[in-house]
């Protein structure tokens, strides 16, 4: 290539720069590679998902699950025990080597910071072997000393089952009933001999032939048979795990001349996966917290023929599930379910908390931090359980951070001893493991000291969280709060912050129409409707009116109208906030913008000082003040009996 | 009944996995013809036109005579007669199927697909020729 010698170098430049270009993109792009499953591939944040195999099959059969599965979020493997697979799941290298491969995996998830549990889909008798693994008594003591729950069970966090035998198989009825009396003949000559031979050219009839061969000569095959010992002796599915039980539903039909006929067992539809009725199938199912239960697969149709004619319209029957796509739906529906679930009391329950109160953060143990010596105080715990309050206006679930998923939020308590401390209110995101900690508020900050004083929260569509709560005026008693707030909670991003902080009136606030249920202008029959009785005497033609802790009033017989009340004994004050103890110019800066009558002449009445405060609408309230800086006093009343009531009502 | 229904269920199971070719590549292997009982393909082609729930109960399979029991169905018009020929037979083991004409009220061709279950056979589909 003759090229002047000029315009080499940038040519030269441009190759040296592109080779750097892509050896620099060359590490970048396997960076961004989807992590694999293997062996030596980590699991590191994402959740486990062991696939466990069935009867006379081996881990192979999950290859396409394992390549569907393996992402990103999802560390999909398969437990192999095919040197063993027609031994019954208490041989070691079935039930007890699942449950150490499922310890395994949780602590590898653990410390790679994942869940730290691990999401199990059992075929057949891998759902039994499930049951074996997960139980001390069955799985010989792995993980924990005799006596105790096994490790095993908290590792899992759900389980689904693709036709698992649990009650047996129908097609090894072992002589208890007929039906293996009419099938044994017909299994003879097509399984067995050279007429085996004849037939195997089917793979379905290839895979019946094997099982049910094995099925004579195998442990497993024994305990297959309904009401066998062995399945009488197998643990249950873990309590608390959700098993979700998936069941094949497959018809059978002959062509009898112009007809289909459906055969059915005794008078049901349940053909189940043609090897396992749906009804063993479901018989461990468990629903927690919105995820198990029943799942059923239609496989569609077969018909009975040897013609050569396959015109059956067969999806899927038992030993094709591990395979098949509606399946391993159920199994994606599980996964999906793990991942994105909205938050549930329960996962409250065994949460983490930030640090509150000076306790560390931690996670709960049954809604209490654990770890706490008993003179540290009460250490941070939900509300939800054993405060008396109702667990639905402790809790509040919805999306909080935006981010699609189901948040939650909660009220959390404690103290260091002594008096009991507000509330804190705890927000959670939906994080691939369960909650996570998003941070909290200190109800303190918007309603002074009023102590676990939560009445209820309530999730928001805008994601914020309405906190409706009492509210400790500056007048009241550390014990008693005595108004009421609404405090709109969000989070920013960065933490919980209150958006909007509402005072509300509290029952007995002084207002310009009066106090609490008292009002100015009532009639002596109102009064008394109140409970209120007349006092002997009168001032200056006013009657004393009076109730057992209510506020006290003067009325006017001649016009018949509450003329004035006074709050009953003990902390007092308005919605403003102003009470006794608040300092005059609280009062103008409250009232600020009101018509305010100055008073701190000594003409408020028999030589009284105060603040005379209206609105316009004809109720007055007066702020007594002995030293001219406090309120001491306070009362509701038309302008003419403000005060200390000079005037009468003559 | 509970017998027949078990039994249904069983055949059931195995059945879907009998989509069989009597034929097959290798010579050796392939069915052989003419094994079928002719006394017996006599009885069949009187019992499977007969009324008679219990001649007909003797000529199917218990599975399928329950089913077509429980359906409510005839196996086929009252006035049908059936012609069975024994040449078109072919066995292999315990299956087989033969030929069959239908004629009365509806006719056609049919192929009996039989298995032979305790020692008898029965006839357990027949598809249309």
């Amino acid at each position: 290539m003759n090229v002047p010698r000029r315009r080499r170098l940038p040519v030269v430049l441009a190759v040296i720069l592109g080779l750097v270009a892509a050896v620099a993109v060359l590490p970048a792009s396997r960076a961004e590679a989807a992590p694999g499953c293997g062996p030596s591939d980590p699991v590191g944040t994402r959740v486990p998902l062991l696939l466990v195999h069935g009867f006379i099959s081996s881990a192979k059969a999950w290859d396409s699950a394992v390549k569907r599965f393996c992402s990103p979020t999802v560390y999909a493997t398969a437990f192999d025990y095919a040197k063993v697979n027609s031994n019954w799941v208490t041989d070691p290298l079935i039930g007890p080597q699942l449950a150490r491969t499922i310890l395994a995996l949780a602590d590898a998830s653990r410390r790679g910071g994942g869940p730290g549990k691990v999401l199990v889909a059992a075929h057949s008798m891998g759902g039994l072997a499930v049951r074996c693994a997960a139980d001390g008594r069955c799985n010989g003591g792995i993980g924990a000393p005799a006596g105790q729950a096994s490790p095993v069970a908290q590792a899992i966090a759900a389980v689904t089952t693709f036709d698992t035998p649990n009650l047996g198989t129908f097609l090894k009825s072992g002589g208890k009933s007929l039906v293996s009396d009419a099938l044994g003949p017909l299994l003879s000559s097509l399984c067995y001999g050279d007429q085996a031979a004849n037939l195997g050219m089917n793979d379905l009839l290839n895979g019946l032939c094997a099982m049910v061969r094995a099925f004579g000569t195998s442990a497993a095959g024994a305990a297959f048979t309904p009401g066998s010992d062995e399945l009488a002796n197998l643990p249950a599915q873990p309590a608390g795990v959700p098993v979700q039980a998936v069941a094949g539903k497959a018809l059978l039909t002959v062509r009898m001349f112009w007809q289909d006929l459906h055969i059915y067992n005794a008078g049901t539809s349940d053909t189940g996966d043609f090897v396992v009725s749906r009804a063993s199938a479901q018989a461990q199912q468990r629903e927690v917290d919105g995820f198990g239960g029943i799942a059923e697969v239609d496989c569609g149709s077969a018909k009975l023929s040897i013609t050569g004619k396959d015109d059956s319209k067969l999806k899927c029957w038992h030993m094709t599930e591990t395979g098949d796509s509606g399946f391993l739906d159920q199994v994606q529906r599980m996964v999906q379910h793990y991942l994105t679930a909205p938050l549930t009391a329960a996962a409250l329950r065994s949460a983490p908390v930030p640090s509150l109160c000076d306790f560390p953060a931690g996670t709960l143990v049954n809604s209490v931090l654990p770890g706490a010596p008993p003179s540290a105080g009460s250490p941070p715990a939900l509300v939800a359980d054993g405060s008396g309050r109702r667990p639905m206006d402790t809790m509040a679930f919805g999306d909080l951070n935006g981010d699609g998923l189901g948040d939650a939020a909660a009220v959390v308590n404690c103290n260091k001893g002594g008096v009991g401390w507000p509330d804190n209110i705890v927000f959670w995101a939906r994080g691939p493991a369960g909650p996570v900690a998003l941070g909290s508020y200190q109800m303190g900050d918007a309603v002074g000291d009023a102590r676990g004083a939560t009445e209820k929260v309530t999730y928001q569509p805008d994601g914020s969280v309405r906190v409706e709560t009492l509210d400790a005026r500056s007048y009241d008693q550390g014990c008693c709060p005595s108004g009421r707030a609404i405090v709109t909670l969000k989070w920013d991003g960065t933490k919980v912050v209150a958006s909007d902080v509402r005072h509300l009136g509290g029952p007995d606030d002084a207002s310009f129409a009066g106090v609490g249920a008292v009002k100015l202008g009532m009639t002596a029959g109102q009064l008394t409707q109140l409970g209120y009785t007349a006092g002997p005497g009168d001032y200056y033609g006013c009657v004393l009116y009076g109730a057992s802790g209510k506020p006290s009033v003067q009325y006017n017989p001649v016009s018949n109208k509450v003329v004035q009340i006074r709050p009953a004994a003990g902390p007092a004050g308005t919605a403003e906030g102003i009470g006794i103890g608040s300092t005059i110019s609280d009062v103008r800066a409250k009232y600020a913008g009101k018509n305010i009558e100055n008073h701190l002449d000594g003409s408020f009445g028999q030589g009284m000082n105060g603040l005379l405060v209206g609105d316009g609408s004809g109720g007055w309230i007066s702020f007594m003040t002995d030293d001219g800086q406090f309120v001491s006093g306070m009362s509701v009343s038309d302008h003419q009996h403000m005060g200390a009531m000079e005037a009468g009502c003559q | 009944m509970l017998v027949l229904a078990g039994a249904g269920i069983v055949l059931a199971a195995v059945a879907v996995f009998l989509v069989v070719r009597l034929t097959g590549n290798d010579a050796s292997a392939a069915p052989g013809h003419g094994t079928l009982p002719a006394a017996r393909l006599t009885e069949l082609q009187t019992a499977l036109v007969s009324q008679d729930p219990a001649v007909q109960a003797a000529a199917l399979d218990p599975a399928v005579y329950a089913s077509l029991h429980q359906s409510g169905q005839a196996l086929l018009p009252g006035g049908s007669t059936m012609t069975i020929d024994p040449s078109t037979a072919r066995v292999s083991g315990r299956a087989a199927t033969v030929s069959a004409t239908v004629k009365g009220p509806r006719s056609g061709r049919f192929t009996l697909q039989l298995a032979q279950e305790n020692g008898i056979w029965v006839v357990f589909a027949a598809e249309p020729a």
